[in-house]
């Protein structure tokens, strides 16, 4: 390298050092002016808009967006439109860039979802250290709302699967000795601890209680100790692929517990196995009528699911909150904290207790049956 | 309940589908002398091969389990034949062959996922009528039957196949000097070409029982993999018998491992099995 060019690149390090530095500390010390009135609330909404989630980001997107148009038709929130603001998470980390961008560049003034756990772990805690309120439309793993108090959840969250199925297996069924085995991940192990602690305080005993990994699919070893244990119900919160090699394993060691599975075996591999014929499920309840769904068709034609309702409510309940409170975050969070806002869709009431989860969720029973679930009756 | 007769019976399964992967690769590692990972997509191949003929196609699931043992055989042939063979004669290190197979893992693994997609499926929805039968006080089905006796018949053939037959001569003089062997007039190449269509299609076959027995997805390879090169590793690689023990040694292990402690540790301990060995005695149970 030549004496010039040295010379040269020393002053580029130098332009972007101090460029850097001041755009940095610019940012710190221009604390965000307050927006004229009557300029738009910017709410953001991340979601997956492609790659393999691209269905829930379609049906967030529907959802959010009618709840938008209801409220700027009604004229806006005290006079001021909404501008919904969207940011592809593809379900995975890149949740962190989107929630950064709505955070530090648009400036949002509260977020809606993400909708898939993956990205909402590594992205909620930037909502939170921004202060900005978020209200998680889909990702369920129990301890996103942990992450601060700015963070919210309008959806159930899985801990409320364990603790139903726990009532469900000591009350309706009626059963006393319960085996677990669970998938080794946040989801198995969430779900799994509150069924536990659920069921001992009901009175019930855990027989065995052991963890697979996520790619096991040997499972014979833990179910030949799990069938020495003589249990009547098998709590089996584990993934599909546990699950298939798993529910055929229990069939040839003859272990003839009841098996009580999670909604990840609301999936095609496990509902077409013969050896699944029988297994229940516990199901996070969502109402989805179809007057709400023809409605959503007229602003979005793409698809329509169950996280739809959740995306509509969540940006409906901002607006109620903002209406009585005003743009200040803080004062948005403590609002939500105590709001019990009865106007939803997805589940009858929206309250939240002290984490952000909802205080009240529906979980249905359903039994893998001719290769679909249907309704449980006794 | 008394559970260690089942668990036996655990162990005697899991040894004999970890013994299937070890003996293909441990014949491939024993004329090659690198690692060919992508053996463990071979087996994935092979199950996949047999779920587009018997299920999407409703073909004849005999004739199909024929068509993915050949296919897999062919997969590793092929890969022989246009990626190893170039780098070979390019006097490639074993280190470059290593990561070409890593790379051809990889790509073939993302084209399964992509022709039939990620989920995890299963070769035999009739598995209810499958029969089971019973050793002492532990239960085994048919499946797995088959698997061990593939697992007798095959370790026997290749034993008859390389101290019996002249291409096992050639086969052995290539593992003992490469060199030494071309210079005799043996035509390496061709001959590792055969290993690789021999050893591929045991990988095949591995995989299709797999999948009869739990099921298949196109990450499958890894896990059998790692399991087979353990098996080999501690049985003693390149040595056919070695990979047979190593596999019922890690079999048991394992599930012995898990008997009075959580079932999550089963990978754990397979794993520091492997470090043990590499440690304390690094060519395995077969020391040559």
């Amino acid at each position: 390298m030549t004496k010039n060019s040295k010379i040269v690149l020393g002053i580029i390090v130098l332009v972007i050092v101090i460029w850097g530095g001041y755009t940095m500390l610019r940012q710190k010390a221009g604390a965000p002016t307050a927006p004229a009135t009557t300029e738009p609330i910017k709410i953001g909404l991340v979601a997956p808009m492609t790659g393999e989630g691209a269905s829930y980001g379609e049906a967030a997107f529907g959802g959010a967006m009618l709840a938008v148009k209801e409220i700027n038709d009604a004229g806006g929130i005290n006079g001021r439109k909404v501008e919904l603001i969207v940011e592809d998470d593809r379900c995975s980390s890149a949740g962190a860039n989107a929630i950064n961008k709505l955070v530090n560049v648009d400036k949002v003034t509260a977020i809606v979802g993400p909708v898939c756990s993956s990205s909402a772990g590594p992205g909620v805690p930037i909502a939170q250290s921004a202060g900005t309120p978020v209200i998680l439309i889909g990702a369920s793993a129990p301890d996103l709302t942990k992450v601060g108090d700015y963070i919210f959840r309008n959806y159930p969250s899985d801990a409320l699967q364990g603790k139903f199925a726990a009532d469900f297996v000591y009350n309706t069924l009626g059963k006393r000795k319960t085996a677990v085995i669970f998938v080794k991940n946040d989801w198995g192990q969430g779900i799994r601890n509150v069924f536990i602690e659920r069921y001992k305080q009901l009175g019930g005993e855990i027989v065995y209680d052991e963890g697979v990994l996520q790619d096991a699919t040997d499972l014979r070893t833990q179910i030949t100790k799990a069938k020495a244990a003589n249990p009547e119900v098998l709590y089996f919160p584990v993934y599909p692929q546990n699950g298939v090699a798993g529910l055929k394993q229990i069939k040839q060691l003859g272990l003839t517990a009841t098996v009580v599975g999670g909604d990840a075996f609301i999936e095609e591999s496990i509902l077409k196995l013969p050896e699944a014929e029988g297994v229940l499920i516990m199901e996070g309840k969502t109402n989805n009528p179809d007057d709400f769904q023809a409605k959503v068709k007229q602003v979005s034609n793409k698809s329509i699911n169950i996280i739809t309702p959740y995306a509509y409510d969540a940006v409906k309940i901002f607006a109620k909150v903002i209406e009585k409170v005003g743009t200040d975050q803080k004062a948005i969070r403590d609002e939500l904290a105590r709001t019990v806002y009865r106007y939803s869709i997805a589940v009858p009431v929206v309250e939240f207790d002290a984490n952000g989860d909802l205080k009240v969720a529906e979980v249905a029973v359903k039994v893998i049956q001719g290769g679909k679930t249907v309704e449980y009756i006794r | 309940m008394d559970i260690l007769p089942q668990l036996i019976v655990n162990i005697i399964i899991a040894g004999a589908i970890y013994a299937l992967v070890a003996l293909g690769f441990n014949l491939i590692y024993g004329a090659t002398k690198f690692f060919n990972l992508a053996h463990g997509v071979i087996a994935a191949v092979g199950g996949y091969a047999v779920f587009y003929f018997a299920k999407t196609l409703g073909w004849n699931v005999y004739l199909a389990v024929i068509i993915g043992v050949l296919l897999a055989g062919i997969a590793g042939y092929g890969l022989d034949k246009f990626v190893y063979l170039p780098l070979r004669k390019r006097k490639a290190s074993n280190m470059v062959l290593l990561v070409a197979s890593l790379g051809a893992f990889t790509a073939i693994q993302a084209v399964i996922a992509i022709l039939f997609t990620s989920q995890f499926k299963t070769l035999s929805y009739s598995v209810g009528t499958q029969r089971i039968f019973e050793i002492f006080d532990g239960v085994i089905t048919q499946t797995q039957l088959i698997i061990l006796m593939s697992v007798a018949l095959i370790t026997a053939g290749l034993i008859l196949l390389l101290y019996k037959t002249r291409f096992g001569k050639a086969v052995r003089a290539m593992s003992d000097d490469e060199e030494v062997a071309k210079i005799v007039g043996i035509n390496t190449n061709r001959i590792i070409g055969r290993i690789f269509f021999i050893g591929s299609a045991i990988a095949g076959l591995a995989g299709i029982l797999v999948g009869f027995d739990t099921g298949i997805e196109p990450t499958m390879g890894l896990g059998l993999l790692l399991k087979g090169v353990i098996a080999s590793i501690i049985g003693g690689v390149g040595n056919i018998y070695g990979g047979v023990m190593g596999a019922f040694l890690l079999g048991f292990v394992e599930n012995f491992g898990i008997w009075k402690i959580s079932g999550e540790w089963k990978d754990a301990i397979a794993f520091a099995l492997l470090i043990v060995f590499l440690l304390f005695r690094p060519k395995g149970i077969m020391n040559k």
